[in-house]
């Protein structure tokens, strides 16, 4: 089978990924709350420009706060997670009659930007739709073609083409 | 940041925008709170004085106080204004005056209301001395001393009269006992912090 997503490199990858960002934001808090000290307690008596600035700061600092804990830190800990997960945990193996993928990432599956594989498989005479969601990049596939698939909770973690 | 970024961006925001107005806003409320709490100057450095009048323009009797005393160190001279015919005015005198004012300018009717030797600076003979500027002082007395020195007669015009609405009386200038600006006259052994002093000397000279 042919890997598409490398999970204990991605887990790596966002595991020190977000060991960095969390660094950086506490720096970046260190220095905000260093400038904010000293600029409160060593201005003048005519501190009305340093406020300003110190204002300006704070509204800087409060939104990359919401940027990063509102958007970045919930995405990246989401791919950790899932990766971590994917690593330990059951993987599944399923043939397929390859459908469709979508063209862009715009589905979501558990806070992960994924793009749709539509697919069909047969059981007890009866014919099935099955979704599974791509993260990153995937082999172009003729519709039709038959495929398996190892996934965890769904995520394609490899495939591998059996026949037409 | 990347269009994966932008694009959560857009959602999150499209339902926490208030936030991103909220938190600065508070952020400003409270940076200048904080800078008005640390830079409040220390109580030897600012005057209160406390006016019995009619009106008073509060922001240019402050301001001509300030020019005259911040070469002295003065940095915040401010004024609390009462008006004897307002029913709160005795609460207000004794709540706000007596707890936070340095001077009083108080009109000869309302001092006759009130036990001056519980609050006020009597003036020693040392005091007046060094403090009456005129050559033939009126000062406010009582049984138990002197605690105020005329600084304008009924009738007369003074160069106070442009900020404050004084009433058709004599005006006496009096001192808080209890003020930390007093040098060594009052509680407080502090002899360098003497702007009340200073501030007594100016109000009763003629504005110059």
């Amino acid at each position: 089978m042919k890997e598409v997503l490398l999970v204990k490199e991605k887990e790596a990858h966002y595991h020190s990924l977000l060991a960095r960002e969390l660094l950086l934001f506490a720096m970046g808090t260190t220095v905000f709350l260093a400038v904010f000290l000293f600029g409160l307690f060593l201005s003048s008596d005519h501190y009305l420009v340093v406020m300003w600035i110190l204002i300006a700061l704070s509204t800087l600092y409060l939104w990359g706060t919401l940027l990063y804990f509102g958007v970045i830190y919930p995405r990246d800990h989401a791919y950790e997670r899932f990766y971590k997960s994917a690593e330990k945990g059951l993987r599944e193996r399923q043939n397929i009659v390859f459908g469709s993928l979508s063209g862009d990432d715009s589905f979501t599956k558990d806070g992960m930007s994924a793009r749709l594989l539509k697919g069909t498989f047969e059981e007890n005479g009866k014919v099935f739709e099955r979704d599974f969601y791509v993260l990153g990049d995937f082999p172009s596939l003729e519709k039709g073609e038959t495929i398996a698939i190892e996934s965890f909770s769904s995520v394609v973690l490899s495939i591998e083409v059996l026949h037409e | 940041m990347n269009k994966d970024t932008r694009k959560r961006f857009e959602k999150a925001f499209r339902y926490g925008w208030p936030l991103y107005f909220l938190l600065p806003l508070l952020a400003g409320v409270t940076i200048s709170y904080l800078f008005a709490v640390v830079h409040e100057p220390a109580s030897y450095e600012k005057l209160n004085v406390f006016v019995a009048s009619k009106s008073l323009d509060s922001v240019a009797f402050s301001n001509r106080l300030e020019e005259k005393l911040s070469p002295s160190g003065l940095k915040k001279a401010s004024t609390t204004q009462g008006n004897p015919s307002d029913s709160l005015f005795s609460q207000k005198l004794s709540v706000v005056g007596y707890n936070g004012s340095d001077l009083f300018l108080l009109p000869q009717s309302v001092l006759s209301g009130i036990a001056a030797e519980d609050v006020f600076l009597p003036f020693s003979e040392d005091f007046v001395a060094t403090h009456a500027k005129e050559a033939n002082p009126v000062y406010y007395q009582t049984e138990a001393g002197v605690y105020g020195i005329r600084v304008k007669a009924k009738g007369e015009a003074s160069w106070l009269s442009s900020s404050i609405g004084f009433l058709d009386e004599d005006y006496y200038l009096s001192l808080n006992a209890t003020s930390k600006n007093l040098g060594n006259y009052g509680l407080y052994d502090n002899p360098t912090y003497d702007l009340a002093l200073q501030a007594f000397d100016f109000l009763q000279g003629d504005g110059q």
